[in-house]
């Protein structure tokens, strides 16, 4: 009976919310289901994405890194260059325009590291609409700067001080508060996890990423990558970044999750490595957990990938076998922040980070007439600070 | 006739909410003592779980409580076993899917029944996703609680009409609005649960006032008290028992 509920993936996804949201996640999946298809809807959303948050992203040729790194031919994803400088923006002006379709004057949404937060408020601001963004109390404090970024862009942030205060109360909060305003708000929810028909509508505007790449690598190469990298910690740029190569038999689809200091501490956020199949946050699918199914609080470095969960769709190419997930610590990330920097004048996000030191470690196993992309799935400027104090520099936004 | 349906004879029914372990099982028992004796017929025991999505935080923070004072899943159903040499009412488990899920669903049921629960509440299970654990609820013989809302409109018919032996009905007053008007959408709401089913409603609103506690259960079969209970638990602490008799006997007597 399980695999026959709506919005599954294998055994994962579904929709476990409470009663109260039921209606709303119902009206939601319903206006998708039509605006998904309306010529209308799909005319104005490519308007935004090219004419306003500046797609296409470029298709860049890493020659200096593939030299330096002997192997395999690197090409990067630049979703750093879109407008707010992170592929969140995608997700962000489908959804804004879908609520402000279904009649919303208001949304909601949680925010990690705040790039997700700042989207949110970048299109509520462009769609004259109302934004409240619920932000873990100890990220607040983090991203400084993304919360007042949210602020001068006309939104409201409550720091959440339930829980950890960190990315999972931010989530828990901003489903209580939707329960509250279900008339009028949409609850824009920033990655490819919680309860259906999340996970298909985010998954779906980002799939413009691999849609991209797919055809800038053929024009540029004549042929398919033999694989694609991206982070994954709710795993909205990976499955972007993985959708239209998943038919592609021969291209691995390689996720890197944030190990935090290792796989075998408890200081971490690799789902897939260390979780296990549980129902949180409206989906079934892999989390981190302790032995009662109590949800672990996790660590990263990284705020964006500091979740304890991995969307339902990633789940079941785990299980398939079709996509691979490997953990990233903090200490590769924040080589490959500083590697990409020096080799390429490109500064990643410390969550794109992740996958570049992957990148790293696999280029140099291939072979020279193989081609490898990687998803900079945000720029790093917002890092610099908290870098360099890692790094015993003692410098504050 | 099964144990749950004895909470619902002889007038209404006052259920209070009680987090097991918070902040300690010792005074989770005198807790429960003290409600029973001040007129609780129905025991409503939370398994605390860290992040209860469908919950406010009020009610999060005393999970946390109990899960800091040591309490797990095991631990819980040993001081039911325990509970029941002493008190007889019915008592329905509160906890979140996962807690269910991970603890394995049927070894979770045979638990249930082995130490005397009579029914079970999941409030992240909506009616569509119940087939993951209802099997496993009816071979043990534990009612899986159907759980409406003041927002479930259309739906109302479709759930209730498969209700077993209890609904909870959970209400509040939406932003913006008045208890009065969230009393009138009560009203319209028990209506249509009443055409379709049969079955006892208990209603879950967050109130304390005695005055409009007395609405409220004029309206259906019992009311569950949780915000008030917590807040006295997270109060008082070890010494909470005697306040939450007495928090139980004033909400009775309304």
């Amino acid at each position: 009976m399980a695999e026959m509920t709506k919005g599954r993936f294998g055994i994962h996804g579904g929709q476990y919310v409470p009663e109260t949201l039921m209606n709303a996640v119902n009206e939601l999946e319903k206006a998708y289901e039509f605006f998904k298809n309306d010529e209308e809807f799909n005319r104005e959303l490519t308007a935004l994405f090219n004419d306003y948050a500046g797609r296409p992203s470029l298709l860049y040729y890493a020659e200096k890194m593939t030299k330096d790194l002997g192997g395999a031919k690197i090409y990067l994803k630049r979703e750093d260059l879109n407008h707010t400088g992170a592929h969140k923006i995608n997700n962000v002006l489908g959804q804004a325009l879908l609520a402000k379709k279904m009649g919303k004057k208001r949304l909601i949404a949680e925010t990690g590291a705040g790039q997700h937060g700042v989207a949110t408020a970048t299109a509520a601001a462009l769609m004259n609409m109302e934004c409240v963004v619920y932000m873990g109390k100890e990220d607040t404090e983090r991203q400084a700067l993304n919360v007042y970024r949210m602020r001068l862009l006309g939104a409201e942030v409550i720091p959440v001080t339930s829980g950890t205060a960190t990315l999972k109360d931010a989530v828990s909060e901003a489903m209580r508060e939707w329960t509250n305003r279900i008339d009028d708000s949409h609850y824009c929810l920033g990655s490819v996890m919680g309860p259906h028909p999340f996970p298909t509508i985010v998954r779906d505007f980002q799939a413009v990423i691999s849609k991209e790449a797919r055809q800038q690598i053929l024009e540029k190469e004549g042929k398919l990558p033999d694989a694609v990298l991206a982070c994954v910690g709710g795993g909205s740029n990976a499955i972007g970044s993985f959708y239209h190569f998943i038919g592609d038999e021969g291209v691995r689809l390689i996720g890197c999750e944030a190990a935090g200091r290792g796989i075998d501490t408890f200081e971490t956020a690799a789902t897939v490595n260390t979780g296990r199949v549980g129902i949180f946050h409206g989906m079934k699918s892999y989390f981190c957990q302790d032995e009662y199914g109590q949800i672990a609080p996790v660590y990263s470095i990284s705020a964006g990938l500091d979740y304890p969960g991995i969307g339902p769709e990633h789940a079941h190419l785990h299980d398939i076998g079709r996509a691979q997930y490997v953990p990233v610590t903090d200490d590769e990330a924040v080589d490959a922040f500083e590697y990409l920097a020096r080799t390429e004048g490109i500064i990643p996000a410390i969550e794109s980070s992740h996958a570049v030191a992957h990148a790293m470690k696999l280029a140099p196993t291939m072979s020279k007439d193989q081609i490898m992309i990687v998803t900079i799935s945000g720029r790093g400027d917002k890092d610099c600070a908290a870098i360099a104090r890692y790094r015993g520099e003692d410098i504050h936004e | 006739m099964s144990k749950l349906k004895e909470a619902f004879l002889n007038g209404k029914t006052l259920a209070p909410f009680i987090t097991c372990g918070d902040p300690n099982l010792q005074a989770t028992a005198a807790s429960i003592r003290e409600a029973v004796k001040s007129g609780a017929k129905l025991i409503v025991l939370g398994i605390p779980f860290s992040d209860p999505t469908a919950e406010a935080p009020l009610l999060q923070e005393a999970s946390i409580r109990a899960l800091k004072g040591g309490v797990n899943t095991d631990k819980v159903f040993a001081f039911m076993k325990e509970l029941r040499e002493t008190v007889s009412v019915p008592v329905v488990f509160v906890t979140y899917a996962n807690v269910v899920f991970s603890y394995g669903v049927d070894r979770f049921m045979e638990n249930c029944d082995k130490s005397g629960v009579n029914g079970l509440m999941i409030p992240d299970l909506p009616y569509e996703e119940r087939g993951d654990f209802l099997p496993e609820c009816k071979k043990c013989g534990i009612e899986l609680v159907t759980q409406l809302a003041l927002n479930s409109d259309n739906r109302i018919e479709m759930i209730a009409k498969d209700a077993g032996e209890m609904i909870c009905l959970t209400a509040k007053i939406a932003a913006g609005s008045t208890f009065d008007e969230a009393l009138t959408k009560l009203k319209e709401t028990i209506e249509r649960i009443r055409k379709a089913s049969g079955a006892p409603c208990l209603i879950d609103f967050d109130l304390d006032d005695a005055d409009q506690v007395r609405k409220v259960v004029g309206l259906a079969d019992g009311i569950l008290i949780s915000s008030a209970i917590v807040r006295l638990q997270a109060k008082y602490g070890d010494e909470a028992s005697k306040y939450i008799g007495e928090c139980v006997e004033a909400l009775s007597k309304a």
